[in-house]
């Protein structure tokens, strides 16, 4: 059909070819001394190395932690919420908050954050000048992870609730007619059924937080080992010969890691197709 | 429990009540009282940071005043939204059709059409940029003098970067898709537009008299989504070196830590608001249908 | 959904001879009583039961009948133990076991749709209960499920998940499932009301066969009146939250208690009557009351459409409207003066000549006609 013809070639022009040419140019590299061009594995060797392998590294453990901290805040508010009777109005709020943090918060967060935590902080100053307490700093790992999760939780939120609300009534009536426990209805029927989205949602805030670069470049410039922040430093560095194809190779690194979370969600989802319609 | 007897036909009251469960009460409190602090703390505190007069003690709102005046801002929030609205329409225009015809006519292609929207939100905006970065390089270093070039060139005006715009539509895809396939299910839009080729409307009639109107509230959805996304994008505009809302809003950061606070705030609770009035509007009209 | 079972193994009933079968293996000590006492629910302004007293016998088949929100499906969830009532008791063969927990109970119920766990085989949907009792060995539970599905006809299934089973299919699972851990009361949910209507006779058919195999207690709520009257041996009819009358098919179709019940439980015609010293006139005759007489004033008669006699006649009052043949009989709707209008049952061999518009007289039967006040009765 003709009427879909603009949007694949759209995607194919402005989503694929990108993808396509970082895939390719990450293996090319330029002497540095002739400036002559070749391919070579050189970039894909170094990431694994020294500040790359650093960044990497660091990406990876805030991004897991993150993902599981958000996933289990989330899905406990989530259910909180749908357990609240007369809880529409408060449904609807938290949801639409949620899209908001969830989708749009980036550099704004950062900067609430700021302003509550950072050196000059409200909470921070309160903290300090009433209590003598210190140590603290927004401007490191945990800080970071504490401004993720503030995304994290409301995505988790937004795509766990749906699934939520998919548990139907009847199956938790029938497994206590049936004489089972909470316990025994969660083990055998509403944990097996809720597994699949619930790892999926997961698989998402991990990727979320895997790319996420606005608020760490707001936070922290490039004082904590991210490989989002090295990618950009190697863009944006006009001294070291070759810094723009290493940064290509580093992007790649993060496509085949985001590719392999990819490939497990769609394993576990073809295992949950199994029952599900 | 008074929801419980809604409408006709319903049967089963919605939540049993189960013996036992009193201890599920305080536990969501809990639940609610943590992270209730976690979320409301961050923004109060925002507030209070750029209300509190530091020379003189007490209140002010001169960092939200003085936010017009700023320097750079008019400019940048200008260039946003027009990139905003451009990229909407783009993102309509290539997204709505594909959505009413996957849903009409090419059932088959919805999963692959799943799958593309779906890549954006996966993929890390960064390393498309790093992507379309080495694309934009071509130019200099292979169609010099030629028209691909001046054309390339021409999308990275820094006054109006079309290429941004070309990038946000990506990024836009899954919100837009997923808004209008919404509206497309829960529509009835097979019956509607078999109806109206009964009646005997032709395509395009039928595409602007019954589809058009019958996702209303989707395509506005989809729209505003799309606006708030592009006034919020950093990474892109970061990347490729230009001036937009939230690039200025760091850049400014630097000199007057409030102001940036004050436009943060501000368009944190403007989008939520809008939100919430889209919200209300789509479940009023979802009540006038039922 | 049309995807009625088809093959001869798996569409007639099992075998239900009383003495040789899995049905036999199953019977069960003769039912257990049920027996509600006062029972009231509010939900927030809404009375949804108002003191309801009802004695269910054991092995009885009781259907609950009524419009929607009457309270009848509030009263089965008050027997499971999903509903607390804010007042009153439930007794269960003599035990009040209003506080036992519905995973206590040992009840079995069969939910309006959707009940069966999709992640799990239909096996093991059937074995669920024993499961989570830990009753026998695994290979125990699985002998047992499979001659629960073959009592409802679907061992060929065990294995399948529940979306790839038609609407029917899936309640009779549902069915085995409650069954199987033998409970001493079976509660049904509307379990019918999603199927398609062929379906839905069949599976009520064989349901009450299995009922009365097995002599188990049965509550079974519907809002569908043919199906109460076909499968149970009492209909309690329920209006906001009371019992209008509980009486067998029979009684409740030739004597309602009330016009409510009249209206609702098969077709009545409403027909304006003068009432007389002892008797009633409708129609140009004079007619017995049958039962209590209303209070002197307007009144109406209440006849069934077998009540009304025919006859083409030139001159006379009525005409036909539309006619609509039903197999040995064809009901006619009959138009009369004021307005009324009548629905007629009329043997289809004799009704041949009466055709749309055909001028008609019509007489009610010579029998004692029931009689209410004419005060307006909703809509059922």
């Amino acid at each position: 059909m003709l009427g879909t013809l603009p949007f694949f070639v759209y995607v194919a022009v402005v989503l694929f070819l990108p993808f396509g040419v970082l895939a390719v140019e990450a293996f090319r590299v330029t002497d540095p001394v002739t400036f002559d061009e070749g391919w070579s594995t050189d970039n894909i060797a170094r990431i694994t190395e020294g500040a790359s392998g650093r960044a990497y590294l660091g990406s990876l453990r805030l991004s897991a932690v993150t993902a599981v901290l958000g996933a289990v805040l989330g899905l406990a508010l989530s259910v909180a919420i749908l357990r609240t009777r007369r809880g529409r109005l408060l449904r609807r709020l938290v949801l639409t908050a949620s899209g908001v943090l969830a989708n749009f918060g980036g550099v704004p967060l950062a900067f609430a954050f700021l302003a509550t935590i950072g050196s000059a902080g409200v909470v921070t100053s309160l903290l300090t000048e009433t209590l003598g307490l210190e140590g603290f700093t927004l401007y490191s790992m945990t800080g970071l992870g504490l401004v993720y999760l503030y995304f994290l939780i409301p995505l988790m939120v937004l795509t766990i609730t749906p699934a939520l609300e998919a548990l139907r009534p009847q199956w938790r009536e029938a497994a206590d007619n049936l004489g089972a426990s909470g316990w025994q209805y969660w083990r055998y029927v509403g944990g097996p059924v809720l597994a699949p989205p619930v790892l999926g949602a997961t698989m998402l805030l991990f990727a979320s937080s895997f790319a996420a670069y606005a608020t760490a470049k707001a936070l922290v410039g490039s004082s904590v080992p991210l490989v989002t922040l090295q990618i950009a430093d190697s863009l944006q560095s006009n001294v070291v010969v070759g810094a723009e194809n290493l940064g290509k190779a580093l992007a790649l690194g993060m496509v085949v890691i985001v590719g392999l979370v990819l490939v497990f969600y769609a394993w576990v989802q073809r295992r949950a197709q199994r029952w599900l319609a | 429990m008074t929801g419980g007897m809604t409408g006709a036909g319903s049967v089963a009251p919605e939540t049993p009540v189960r013996a036992g469960r009193r201890g599920s009460g305080r536990w969501r409190w809990g639940v609610f009282a943590v992270l209730g602090v976690y979320f409301l703390v961050p923004l109060g505190a925002s507030i209070w940071y750029t209300i509190r007069d530091r020379r003189e003690g007490g209140i002010t709102l001169e960092p939200y005043t003085r936010i017009p005046g700023a320097e750079g801002f008019a400019e940048a929030f200008g260039r946003s939204l027009l990139l905003a609205s451009l990229t909407v329409v783009i993102a309509l225009a290539l997204v709505l059709p594909v959505v009413v015809l996957v849903e009409l006519r090419l059932p088959r292609l919805r999963t692959t059409v799943e799958l593309i929207t779906l890549l954006p939100l996966m993929l890390p905006p960064i390393a498309l940029v790093v992507g379309v970065r080495s694309v934009l390089a071509w130019a200099p270093d292979h169609f010099l003098d030629t028209p691909v070039a001046e054309f390339m060139f021409a999308l990275q005006e820094p006054e109006l970067p079309w290429i941004l715009v070309l990038v946000y539509v990506v990024l836009a895809m899954p919100f837009v898709y997923r808004a209008l396939d919404a509206g497309v299910r829960g529509a009835g839009l097979r019956t509607l537009t078999e109806a109206a080729r009964n009646l005997g409307a032709s395509w395009p009639r039928v595409m602007l008299w019954v589809v058009l109107p019958a996702l209303r509230t989707s395509l506005l959805n989809a729209a505003f989504l799309t606006v708030a996304l592009v006034l919020g994008e950093f990474t892109v505009a970061n990347i490729l070196g230009f001036q937009t809302f939230p690039t200025w809003i760091v850049t400014a950061a630097g000199a007057e830590p409030q102001l940036s606070v004050a436009v943060s705030v501000l368009s944190l609770l403007l989008t939520w608001g809008l939100l919430l009035l889209i919200s209300a509007l789509d479940r009023r009209r979802r009540e006038d249908l039922a | 959904m049309t995807a009625v079972p088809s093959t001869p193994s798996t569409a007639p009933p099992p075998d239900l001879h009383p003495d040789v079968g899995a049905a036999a293996a199953l019977r069960q000590q003769p039912g257990v009583g049920v027996r509600l006492e006062d029972l009231t629910r509010r939900y927030g302004s809404v009375l949804a039961l108002d003191g309801l007293d009802l004695d269910i016998a054991g092995g009885e088949f009781l259907a609950l009948l009524g419009p929607s929100g009457c309270g009848k499906t509030t009263a089965l969830r008050a027997i499971a133990g999903f509903e607390r009532p804010d007042s009153g008791r439930v007794l269960l063969g003599g035990d009040d076991v209003t506080a036992v927990p519905a995973s206590k109970r040992d009840m079995g119920m069969v939910f309006q749709a959707y009940s069966l766990f999709p992640n799990l085989t239909v096996a093991d949907n059937v074995a669920f209960g024993l499961r989570v009792r830990r009753r026998g060995s695994r290979a125990d539970r699985r002998r047992r499920a499979e001659e629960l599905l073959e009592l409802v006809g679907l061992a060929d299934r065990a294995g399948r998940y529940p979306h790839q089973l038609s609407g029917g299919q899936q309640q009779r699972v549902a069915l085995a499932r409650a069954l199987a851990v033998e409970p001493r009361v079976l509660l049904l949910d509307e379990p019918l009301s999603a199927l398609d209507a062929q379906v839905r006779v069949q599976l009520r058919e064989e349901i009450r066969r299995l009922q009365l195999e097995l002599g188990i207690t049965t509550v079974f709520v519907t809002h569908d009146q043919a199906e109460a009257l076909s499968v149970a041996d009492r209909v309690g009819v329920m209006r906001s939250g009371r019992l209008e009358q509980v009486a067998s098919p029979d009684e409740l179709y030739e004597r309602p208690a009330t016009a409510f019940v009249a209206q609702f439980v098969g077709t009545m015609n409403r027909i304006p009557a003068t009432l007389g010293d002892g008797d009633v006139e409708f129609l140009g005759v004079r007619r017995e009351i049958l039962g209590a007489a209303p209070p002197p004033g307007a009144a109406i008669a209440l006849v069934r459409p077998e009540g009304l006699l025919v006859e083409a006649d030139p001159r006379g009052a009525g005409r036909v409207v539309t006619r609509t043949f039903s197999g040995a009989t064809t009901r006619l709707a009959v138009a009369l003066p004021d307005g009324l209008e009548v629905r007629i049952d009329v043997a289809s061999v004799d009704s041949q000549e009466l055709t749309p518009g055909t001028p008609v007289t019509v007489t009610p039967a010579e029998r004692p006609a029931l009689v209410a006040a004419a005060e307006p009765v909703e809509e059922a």
